[in-house]
Parts: structure tokens; sequence; C-alpha cells
């Protein structure tokens, strides 16, 4: 690579972030792994009780529940955001006017923290002066007015919203530069062949992006399974346990019931299911099945 | 690993004047669609931060009277009302201070780090890359008990600024993994020709390295200070005590307290929203074509 000679004195240079590295990110994961194999409320010493931490995990009806919700919500999070950062970016591929004001508007949410959003967002919901009631009101459906955060049917729908909202333009810019980088003799051949819009979104734009909605999909489910903030910034899992999720019924059972052995093993569940996701989608062929060779023929790929 | 880290430039296109814009909209209604798409979408990202922009100057009374989107009278009670009761602005202060030694410590750490890595092949060199790569997917949720405990039994959770190890740690993995990839992209042949002069590895490093990879750099110092500065949950477990919160605690903290007094919430969320929207026009084009490259490549 380098035109240096190695020398082993230069394993300095790598000693700080290895070392860091080793004891705040490894560590605590080997130490997750093992606590999960405990009972312990995190004061006295952990007693090891083998499996019955992840026996527990399958006899938990909120946990269970709670892994039905980050699926509904991981399904919602890759139709809406792969779908319209998809539809976006198809629109403005081409650089139309208003170009960088769009990019600008949809990206700027994406920047916005968690807190900050939930704060905004808790004040849009709110059941009397909120931005969404008034707005349901007058355009004649306020008969659908009601606290959203406080229903227990709405809860949690109006708290994955947020999110997902937010993380729109972040895959935007992401499928963007993929259909940029689409060559655009496609596109031209596309037009010249008559093909409408729609068809060339469906034949071109998506088929030839698909390495890219790939990533996009792991993206949108494992943010769904690990996201902590904005489930416990707006409803805090409530009303009662209807909006918990794995990642704030393991803070609630960690820090709030001191069950931290029985913590680690939810810990270890959502980085077990986030990995399988992220593995099951990777393998998937038919994602591999399109891409862009050097001399493809054209009339192939807009026939 | 040669893929091209370029910011993203402009691939294609020319600019319509206005006057052929519209003569484009009206005979395509494709065009059109697009547009009041486009329109909508923009409105929905900008009309909740408008509303509270707005709210924030007004009075409770005259947030429930009507929605508005511009204020009746420019009104800064709820401001100082935010300053004086509710710790936002000390939290604010914490935030910058957390964040800049965070980001200062993960420079420190990962430049020397990805410099060797990117530069040189040695025994356990691929090895130690591994190392650094085999937990990018761990969410960093997962690591938050055992830190705890682990800040809790060093007696460091008594120290405010623990929190800074977790932060650089947490980034580590994706910022040697962007910085290798942008060190390997400087040409060996500036770095023979620096050998020749008699520079050794720390010049090398120093007036060499590290200048020709500013983009990189930069790339990983917005990146990690979006992720630093929005967190919320390391904050939430390592920073109770409200003297030391950071301004994303400050605000959930701010929003139980004064639950029904919207103005100054809503003046507390513009206290946030204005520094990111400031930091985010001046970065705005690293910030796209970085995350999307931290996306794709990660």
């Amino acid at each position: 690579m380098g035109a240096m000679k190695f020398r082993s004195v230069y394993l300095m240079f790598v000693l700080p972030a290895v070392a860091l590295y080793a004891i705040f990110f490894i560590y605590p994961f080997v130490a997750t792994f093992f606590a999960s194999f405990t009972s312990w409320d995190g004061i006295s010493a952990p007693v090891f009780n083998g499996l019955a931490n992840y026996v527990h995990l399958f006899n938990d009806s909120v946990l269970m529940s709670g892994i039905g919700r980050i699926l509904i919500w991981a399904a919602l999070a890759v139709i809406v955001k792969v779908g319209l950062g998809l539809v976006f970016a198809a629109m403005l591929r081409d650089r139309i006017a208003g170009y960088k004001f769009f990019t600008g508007v949809f990206f700027f949410p994406v920047v916005i923290s968690s807190s900050a959003m939930s704060l905004v967002f808790t004040l849009m919901y709110d059941k009397d002066f909120g931005i969404i009631n008034q707005f349901l009101g007058s355009i004649g459906l306020g008969f659908l007015k009601q606290a959203w955060l406080s229903n227990p049917d709405t809860a949690f729908y109006a708290a994955i919203a947020v999110p997902i909202y937010q993380d729109i333009g972040f895959f935007l810019i992401i499928f963007l530069a993929a259909v940029q980088d689409i060559p655009n003799e496609f596109y031209e051949s596309a037009r010249i062949d008559g093909a409408s819009p729609f068809q060339i979104f469906c034949r071109v734009t998506v088929p030839l992006s698909l390495g890219t909605v790939r990533v996009c999909v792991i993206l949108a489910v494992t943010s769904a399974f690990k996201t902590f903030d904005y489930i416990f910034l707006l409803t805090s899992g409530g009303p009662g346990t209807s909006t918990q999720v794995p990642a704030t019924w393991m803070y609630q059972q960690t820090f709030q019931a001191f069950q931290y052995g029985y913590g680690s093993a939810i810990a270890m569940l959502i980085f077990v299911l986030s990995l399988a996701v992220s593995a099951l989608i990777m393998s998937t062929s038919s994602f591999n099945k399109v891409r862009i060779p050097s001399k493809m023929k054209l009339q192939e790929t807009v026939a | 690993m040669t893929a091209n880290l370029q910011l993203a430039r402009p691939r294609i296109g020319h600019r319509s004047s206005g006057a052929r814009v519209f003569a484009r909209l009206k005979n395509n209604p494709v065009i059109l669609l697009t547009y009041a798409v486009l329109i909508l979408n923009s409105a929905s990202c900008l009309i909740p931060i408008l509303w509270t922009l707005s709210n924030s100057f007004r009075s409770n009374t005259q947030i429930f009277s009507r929605f508005s989107l511009i204020p009746e009278s420019v009104n800064f009670e709820n401001f100082t009302a935010m300053f004086t009761n509710t710790n936002v602005l000390t939290a604010f202060g914490n935030s910058v201070i957390i964040t800049a030694l965070s980001l200062g410590l993960l420079l420190v750490c990962v430049l020397p780090a990805s410099f060797i890595l990117a530069r040189f092949t040695f025994r356990f060199s691929r090895t130690i890359y591994s190392f650094f790569l085999i937990s990018i997917f761990v969410p960093g949720i997962v690591l938050l008990q055992a830190l705890y405990q682990l800040f809790a039994v060093t007696g460091m959770l008594n120290f405010r600024f623990s929190i800074v190890l977790a932060y650089a740690a947490g980034q580590v993995p994706f910022c040697i993994f962007l910085m290798v990839a942008y060190m390997r992209e400087v040409p060996s042949s500036v770095e023979e020709a620096a050998i020749l002069d008699g520079a050794g590895v720390w010049t090398i490093f120093t007036r060499i390295i590290v200048p020709m990879s500013r983009n990189g750099i930069v790339t990983i110092v917005i990146l990690s200070f979006v992720a630093i500065w929005n967190d919320y949950i390391y904050a939430l477990v390592f920073l109770p005590e409200p003297q030391r919160q950071t301004l994303t605690v400050a605000l959930a903290a701010a929003k139980s307290e004064y639950a029904v007094n919207y103005g100054l919430l809503s003046a507390a969320a513009i206290m946030a929203i204005v520094p990111v929207l400031i930091f985010y026009l001046f970065t705005k084009n690293m910030l796209m074509s970085g995350m999307s490259a931290g996306a794709v490549k990660g």
C-alpha cells in the first residue's frame, strides 16, 4: 500500500483508538452478553441462571406484543421511507427548477434531534389546539379529532409517524445519489420508445436502483428495531403498555425494575433480530439479479 | 475499496429559465403533478417548524384562540420565561462542551489509527481493521446498561465528562471505516517524494495524509457531530442531574414540567432547532453527500 516500511513503534498510532474502542464498545457488548445469562439487580453479585432469561423472553407478553409492534413499524417504515424516498428521488433526478430548495427542505428534518422533534409533535398532536386536530376540523373531518398520543388505538401509530416522517429526507438523499448514477441513455431511449413517466419509474428507475433499495430496506428495518427515543419521549410506552417496544421495555426493565440480567437478554434480542434481518435481506437473491452492466443492450432493458 | 469518495457534483442538466418552466408546466400534467407533490411535501416539512416558531412568540390564550403561522405580535416573553425557569440555556452549554470534547477525542484516536491502517500492511493490519469493523452493526442501545455499570463501578458516573468516552467510542467503528477509505485515496507518489526529502512518519502523517484527506475529516466530523449532538438515551442515563443535562434531555424535562405552557415549550423547541438550522445551512452539501456515502458503504 504505502511506500514506507512498517516499524512496530507505529502501533502507538493505533493504540488510542484500540483502547477506547475495546474498553467502551467491545467490553460493554461482551459484558451484556454474559449478563444476559444471569439474574442481577445491578448492585449485588450476578447469579448465573442459564437460559432462564431467554425462556422468560417468550413468556413476556409485553415484549412479545412489542416485537409485533416493531414488525408493523418496520413494514410501515419500509413502505413509506423507501417508497416516498424513491419517488421523490425519481422526481428530482433531472435537477428540475427548485432542485436545491426541495432537497434542502426535505433533508432538514433529518438533522433535528429526536428530542426537539418529539416536543414539536407533542404540541402538534395536542387535543385542543394541535395543528392536526385543527386541520381535521377545518376540512370537515372534525369527528376524527382526538388525543392522538393518549388514545391506545392511535398512540403507537402517532408515535412512529414522527421518525418515519423525519427520515424520508435521508432516504431521498441516498436514492438521489443512486438514481443520478443511472446512465442517462436508459432514460433517453425509454422516452424515445414512448414510455410514460410511470413506466420509466417502474421499468428503469426501480430495477436499476435495487442495490440501494436493499441497503435502505435494511436501514429502515433496523432503525425500527432499535429506536428508543421517539416512543419514550412521545408516549413512554403508554397508555398502559400499549406502545411498549423492545427498546423501551429494555430500558424499563433495567433502569426502573432493576432486572439487569433480563434487560441484557432483551438487548441481545434486539441485536440478534437486527443482525438476522440484515443477513436475510442481504442474502435475498432477487435484489441481485439486476445490475448495470457496462454494455447492457438498451432494448432489452426498456422493452 | 477504491470507491470514489469525491463529493457529489451535479452530473447532468441545466437550469431552465422561469419562462420555459411555466411553458412546460402548462403542457405537461406530469410535471404539474410532480411540483404539486414536491410542494405538498415541502409544506409538511416546513409547517410544523413555522407553526412552532410562530407559537413561541404567542401567549397561551393566542395559541388556543386560532391557528396562525404568523404571530399577532413579536413577544419575547416565552423566551425570557424559558431562560429563567428552565435549564435549557445551561444544557445548551453542556451540549456544546460535551460534543466538542467528544469530537476532539474521536479525531485524536481515529486519525492516527486510520493512517496506519490505510498506509501500511503488516502482520496484524487486517485483523485490527476487521476488529474495528465487526461492530458496525451493533446499535448503541445494546451497550447502554453495561456502559452504565462500567461507569458506576469505576466511579466515573460522578465525573460529568465520562459520557465523552462513550460517545467517542460509539463513533469509532464507522469513522475508522470512512477515514481508512479516504486515506487510501492519497496517491503514494506524494508519500514517496516526502520520504526522499527525508520526512519521517510523523511529518508524513501531519503534513501530507491529514491535509490531503480533509474532505474525509470534515465528513466524519459533521456526521459524528449530528449523532452526538442529537443523542438522547446516553445523556438520559449517564447525566441525570439537572445542572449536567444536555440539551436533548433538558428539552424532554421541560416538556414534562411545563406541559401546559405551550408558548414556553415552543420557545424551547425553537432554541434547539435554530442552531441546528444555522449549522445545516453551512454544511448542507457535506452532510448530504456524507450521509449517503456513509449509508451505502456502511
